[in-house]
């Protein structure tokens, strides 16, 4: 990795900054091809760079919400703070779990659930169609389960 | 038996936080693409709080998941350092930008460069490199001797 010049780096960093930032979406799904494609990395090492990479665009990005005055009527009357603490919990005991099973799957079925999910993200913004949109995002997540076990049966990372 | 609506939103979130918390970790994302469609469509939530409680909930959740990474000597820290640099500024910039301009046409364009990925991830372009033109792809999973994580 060290034939790889500094900028390329954060050429890639400016490029999936600028996308999530205009199209409103996550990194990850922005980074991850980037990575793979540009900076010689495995999709197993792409996944863990993201991870890492978007810990303070997050940071940032929740600053500027927070920073940010909106007149938007809050929808719910229960707090957002609720929501966010259950999703956090949970989700912070996930991830490891999540990160586990990615060292448990070789890095070739990894790219195969990387494409279904960026298949049904993109399908899902192009189309803009509040039914079928979500439609085709839950097939993928579907389709991404029946995979995923599938690759932790027969397709086991053989290091692991 | 009727639950309170605070105790119904809370326990919804701990299950689908769970979900986020997979997809996270195994696919190297945020998680946004589950968190805001559940806070919005589900719980009710307007659009930009939804965005808001993802961007909190994805602090400590990629953090939870890059440190696992760390742990099972699987993240390098140069490319995050370098990579977040340009993120960070390139990110506010474009965030500022965005506020002027219509979200939806700007998803449909970029959605078009999530396809080509998509379309790269499922290697169709390997296939037509190596279909047309005989050339064999990089394949950087075995330039790097895989390690095991545990040892």
């Amino acid at each position: 990795m060290n034939s790889i010049p500094l900028w390329r780096y954060i050429a890639v960093g400016i490029a999936g900054g600028t996308l999530s930032g205009l199209a409103g979406v996550g990194g990850g799904v922005v980074i991850v091809p980037l990575i793979t494609a540009y900076l010689a990395l495995s999709q197993r090492e792409a996944h863990a760079v993201s991870l890492g990479a978007i810990v303070p665009t997050a940071i940032a990005a929740a600053l500027v919400y927070a920073l940010w005055p909106r007149d938007e009527p809050p929808g719910n009357e229960v707090p957002a703070y609720i929501a966010g603490a259950g999703f956090m919990i949970s989700a912070v005991l996930a991830a490891p779990i999540g990160v586990r099973i990615s060292h448990r799957i070789n890095q070739k079925q990894l790219k195969r659930l990387f494409a279904i999910l960026l298949t049904a993200v993109g399908l899902r913004m192009l189309l803009q169609h509040p039914v079928l949109g979500n439609a085709i995002l839950i097939a993928g997540f579907a389709l991404m389960v029946v995979v995923g076990i599938w690759s932790l049966v027969f397709h086991r990372e053989e290091a692991a | 038996m009727t639950l309170d609506p605070e105790l119904s939103v809370f326990l919804f979130s701990l299950a689908i936080g769970f979900s986020v918390g997979l997809l996270s970790g195994t696919m190297g994302v945020g998680g946004g693409i589950i968190m805001v469609p559940a806070a919005v469509l589900i719980l009710g939530y307007g659009q930009h709080i939804g965005q808001g409680i993802s961007l909190v909930v994805m602090i400590p959740t990629t953090l939870a998941g890059a440190f696992t990474h760390y742990r099972m000597k699987n993240l390098k820290l140069k490319p995050v350092f370098l990579i977040a640099i340009g993120a960070v500024a390139a990110g506010l910039i474009a965030a500022a930008i965005a506020q002027q301009l219509s979200q939806s046409t700007l998803q449909r364009v970029f959605s078009l460069w999530v396809l080509y990925s998509a379309i790269r991830a499922w290697g169709v372009n390997d296939w037509i490199m190596r279909r047309f033109f005989g050339k064999e792809p990089i394949r950087h999973e075995e330039e790097l001797p895989e390690e095991d994580p545990l040892t």
